[in-house]
């Protein structure tokens, strides 16, 4: 197996003392920064970006890749413990996670998460080293329509992932799909929704959706009960996954590797959609779906495999076709870039010594993670100790740090507030914020998609239909929708629990 | 009498879940006040599409929804208002807004600590002089972390009359 | 308490005055730069320009030991950017690096926030030419190309309405070669050469962003809109080999505010081109399809206005603009 021996041959790249320390020192600072609330992988990056100057391409971009997994990991643990979602993948993750952590079982939701992660890691690791090329090549067959209908197979996800009404559900994705729409129209660069404000004229950043709806407004339930509703400190011993835990979420996290490994190598940016369709499976497969959103721990085990999964598959368009799928990957081309490295398909054949380095080093990366945070965990917990009136002005000021930090924009902070006062009156009003952030995610990429491919046909709907893929996930689109509704049409109403 | 108050006085509301019913309202104003703001632009044909299509019927349908939550209002027994408790909303979006308002005039080292006091205010069980100790604490160590170690371009102290600014 | 307050006044704006003073006095090219220097840029980061001022950030940080800064402030297509150091103050510790779309914003933007006259222009030092490439599988000469295109009317991807990869494409296609197109906007360079690299478009426009897609045989490359070839893809002939004299390149700027003192303008110039001068910094910059060029500040300014005719020529032809 020709893969196998250029995998040793990474390994023994990346495993050069130097580059051990510097993935080993990569992760460990992008977990810290990632961690602070506000601050997501695409800020983390970027922020730590300039310490990579210095170092030669190879070394730079193992450092680079261990402070992107370090961030993610971070992001996750900062929205299990107080549901500060910094990316659209963290909000399924802070759904049962921070249900978890309220319950008092904060350790086992971050242990079960880098756990996960790492399994998917690993599997994802040999994927890219076994598949790379053929796979890029063939995810070039995903044309706009295809994406449209992916994405269209991707919002009948998020009616299930509703706890709540379906109905109400459905609404929420409508809103996200309406916030995607404010700004620039992609085809006649004609503005929209706008208000003709400034601020507004390039649209909402998902950060800012993120720590609007869930954070702020999640202080403010909080508020409403002072320390009673604080997240509970975790009793001694409990710290880590039970063993039961641990069976419970082994195959959720086989399952997440799977469809975060597929999605992942779409280059348009297919691995967005896997965290969300790991929840939904993990929920229809579940005896008693009823347990998630109330601190399930398949639906942090799913999620977050998947998530890391396609994090990691997500590198093959980068490095085979030279397309960067997402703002992570495209925050690498730069990085490459100064550098002086152009990826694309040259990188495989000219450079081995960095492509299987790298790829050997996202092993490693993975592995340093649950090295790094598997003791973190107990400090994460102690955190939780700090008395919640103390803490939410802790998580107030954060937010405004990390939203400033992406634009050096105040009004960014406004908007944040805006969206917290919606958060809160959504919470009043029975909806939930998670489809409304898959529709505002999908929703941009769906409209762009869906007129790409009617301007590619010249107009024609029937593209949807003689194109095969398109087809086959309009129609699983289809299904998807009706085995969300039907269960509640025949039960003839909706389930309105609230906690 | 209200026509949202589920009266325990034996009188039935015409409203039988306010939630939905307000709720339901709300969307129903909300779409019809987006689908005005896109008056302006122009939503082609299915084929091929103009800027206000996609948002134009995205807000139909949010309206459509919220007028089936405004007639199940009617017949189907619903949850009563919440209530909405102000003092935490209150303080800390007054501390967002003095954030924003001073981040680039004044400055991180005022902005931060005054709009940290102000949210501190939001709960119910403050302790002032902790607060001051942990707001102080706070700036630090973020000015520390954001600016000295990580460089990141966060304003620190702007005071134009004394040409500050670093 | 008034009477006490108001010598403190006084001593203080004292003070501030004699601290603007010498401020000012220190404004010379000697001592610049006195504090920490901020690129913004005019895009979001990951970017070619935002490569380009981080390369050029840490070198002058490193030779004037001083802090240089990026900052990302992407919006309304370099815009929102430009209007912010347009209105900096002029102490040559607020630059701008942005792209073509300086120049073709004159033009294509019914409303700005500045106006050009506002800065001034210290470098253009780099370009790209836009370039066309399409699927190996469709015909790879650019005649045989347009013949092939002339009964199919073709659909071709580029970064977005009124990128300078659009403006140049439709303004060859319709106004040079007359070959009727459809325009299909991506979010982006990359996502509009993954359209022509699974052949869903019939053509790409980009600049250096189809370098490596071409070197590599996963597209043709039908031609480049340069003098000269590119070395990185030497065989692709130019339009003007092809029978259509036509340039139109693709460059990163940086200016600063109109009135930052003429020598601080000067010492940037010579300083940037004395980092591009090195040779492992060209090595970086060519091996991406970028050309070097040396220019001095008088050459800069008639270059940046020779595109901003240029460019606002092309975007009246094709009749496109953006609110």
């Amino acid at each position: 197996m020709d893969f196998l021996q250029n995998l040793v041959h990474g390994v023994g790249v990346a495993l050069s003392p130097v580059n051990v320390l510097l993935c080993f020192a990569g992760c460990m600072l992008g977990t810290l920064i990632g961690v602070l609330p506000g601050i997501g992988p695409i800020a983390t990056i970027a922020i730590l970006l300039p310490l990579t100057f210095g170092l030669d391409p190879t070394a730079a971009l193992i450092m680079l890749a261990g402070i992107y997994y370090g961030a993610q990991y971070g992001g996750s643990t900062a929205s299990i413990l107080l549901n500060i979602p910094g990316e659209s993948s963290a909000v399924v993750t802070a759904l049962d996670g921070h249900e978890m952590a309220r319950q008092g079982r904060a350790g086992a939701a971050l242990g079960i998460s880098a756990i996960g992660s790492f399994v998917a890691g690993t599997i994802a690791t040999v994927v890219i080293a076994a598949l790379a090329s053929p796979l890029a090549s063939l995810a070039l067959v995903f044309g706009p329509a295809e994406y449209f209908a992916l994405m269209l197979t991707g919002l009948a996800f998020a009616v299930l992932l509703a706890r709540g009404s379906v109905f109400k559900a459905i609404i929420m994705i409508l809103i996200g799909i309406l916030l995607s729409t404010i700004g620039p129209d992609l085809t006649t660069g004609q503005l929209r929704l706008t208000f003709g404000a400034v601020w507004l004229a390039d649209g909402i950043e998902i950060a800012l959706l993120g720590m609007g709806l869930f954070g702020i407004a999640e202080v403010f339930r909080s508020l409403e009960h002072g320390e009673a509703r604080q997240v509970r400190q975790t009793r001694i011993g409990s710290l880590l996954p039970s063993r039961e835990e641990l069976r419970a979420s082994a195959r959720p996290i086989l399952r997440g590797t799977l469809l975060g490994s597929i999605l992942g190598i779409l280059p348009g940016n297919g691995a967005v959609l896997a965290p969300y369709a790991s929840y939904t499976l993990e929920k229809k497969l579940a005896r008693q779906p009823g347990r998630f959103g109330r601190g399930a721990i398949e639906g942090v085990a799913g999620p977050e495999s998947a998530n890391n999964a396609g994090a990691q598959t997500s590198f093959i368009p980068l490095l085979t076709l030279g397309i960067p799928p997402n703002a992570v990957m495209a925050l690498m081309v730069g990085a490459m870039t100064i550098h002086g490295i152009v990826p694309g398909p040259q990188i495989m054949t000219k450079m081995p010594d960095l492509f299987w380095g790298l790829i050997a080093s996202m092993w490693m990366g993975n592995l340093m993670l649950l090295i790094i945070n598997l003791p973190l965990v107990g400090l994460w917990v102690k955190l939780l100790n700090v008395p919640y009136r103390l803490m939410f002005v802790g998580i107030v000021i954060f937010c405004c740090i990390g939203v400033y930090s992406i634009n050096s924009e105040p009004a960014d902070i406004l908007i944040m507030a805006a969206l917290a006062v919606f958060g809160y009156a959504l919470s009043k009003f029975n909806f939930e914020p998670a489809p409304l952030t898959l529709g505002f995610v999908l929703g941009r990429m769906m409209e762009e998609n869906l007129r790409q491919a009617l301007m590619i046909s010249r107009g024609s709907f029937l593209t949807f239909v003689e194109r095969p893929i398109a087809a086959f996930f309009i129609v699983l689109a289809i299904v998807m929708l009706a085995v969300g509704i039907l269960p509640s049409i025949r039960r003839g109403r909706d389930e309105v629990f609230v906690d | 009498m209200s026509l949202l108050n589920k009266g325990g006085d034996g009188i039935h509301p015409v409203i039988r879940s306010p939630q939905n019913f307000v709720a339901g309202a709300f969307l129903i104003v909300a779409a019809a006040f987006v689908v005005w703001m896109l008056s302006g632009l122009s939503q082609g044909t299915l084929r091929t599409m103009g800027p206000a299509m996609v948002p134009r019927w995205t807000a139909v349908g949010i309206g459509l929804g919220g007028a089936v939550l405004v007639v199940l209002s009617f017949l189907k027994e619903g949850e009563a208002l919440e209530r909405w408790h102000l003092r935490g909303p209150i303080f800390v979006l007054a501390s967002l807004v003095i954030f924003a308002a001073t981040i680039r005039s004044v400055g991180f080292l005022v902005a931060a600590p005054l709009s940290m006091l102000t949210a501190g205010f939001g709960s119910r069980e403050v302790r002032p002089l902790e607060l001051v100790i942990f707001t102080v604490a706070m700036t630090v160590f973020c000015a520390v972390v954001f600016r000295v170690l990580l460089n990141q371009p966060l304003p620190m102290l702007v005071l134009p009359a004394l040409s500050i600014q670093f | 308490m008034n009477a006490l307050r108001r010598p403190v006044a006084a001593a203080l704006s004292a003070v501030a005055i004699m601290l603007g003073c010498t401020g000012v006095a220190n404004a010379q090219a000697a001592s610049y730069p006195q504090d920490r220097v901020t690129l913004t840029v005019a895009f979001a980061a990951g970017g070619f320009v935002d490569s380009f001022a981080r390369i050029i950030a840490q070198e002058l940080s490193t030779k004037w030991g001083k802090p240089v800064t990026v900052e990302n402030k992407a919006g309304a297509g370099g815009n929102t950017a430009a209007a912010i150091v347009a209105n900096a103050k002029p102490d040559g510790l607020n630059l701008l690096v942005t792209s073509t779309a300086i120049a073709i914003n004159e033009t294509l933007y019914k409303q700005r926030d500045y106006s050009l006259g506002q800065l001034v222009p210290i470098s253009i030092s780099v370009s790209s030419p836009e370039t066309i490439a399409t699927h190996p599988s469709n015909p790879g000469d650019l005649k045989d190309y347009l013949a092939w295109a002339k009964d199919r009317e073709i659909t071709f991807a580029t970064a977005g309405v009124g990128s300078g990869s659009h403006i140049a494409a439709e303004y060859f296609l319709r106004k040079l070669a007359r070959t009727p197109a459809t325009h299909v906007p991506f979010r982006g360079g990359a996502l509009s050469v993954q359209a022509a690299l699974g052949n869903q478009v019939d053509m790409v426009a980009s600049s250096f962003g189809v370098i490596p897609q071409v070197t590599e045989g996963k597209l043709k490359g039908l031609a480049v809109a340069s003098e000269t070839r590119v070395s990185a893809m030497p065989d692709v002939p130019t339009y003007t080999e092809k029978g259509f004299p036509f340039v139109a390149e693709s460059w990163v700027a940086v200016l600063a505010p109109a009135k930052t003192p003429a020598d601080i303008v000067e010492k940037i110039n010579t300083d940037i081109g004395e980092i591009l001068a090195r040779k492992d910094v060209q090595e970086k910059l060519v091996g991406m399809g970028y050309q070097l060029h040396k220019r001095n500040v008088a050459e800069v300014s008639v270059y940046l206005q020779d595109e901003v005719n240029k460019w606002g020529e092309m975007v009246r032809t094709i009749g496109v603009s953006v609110e």
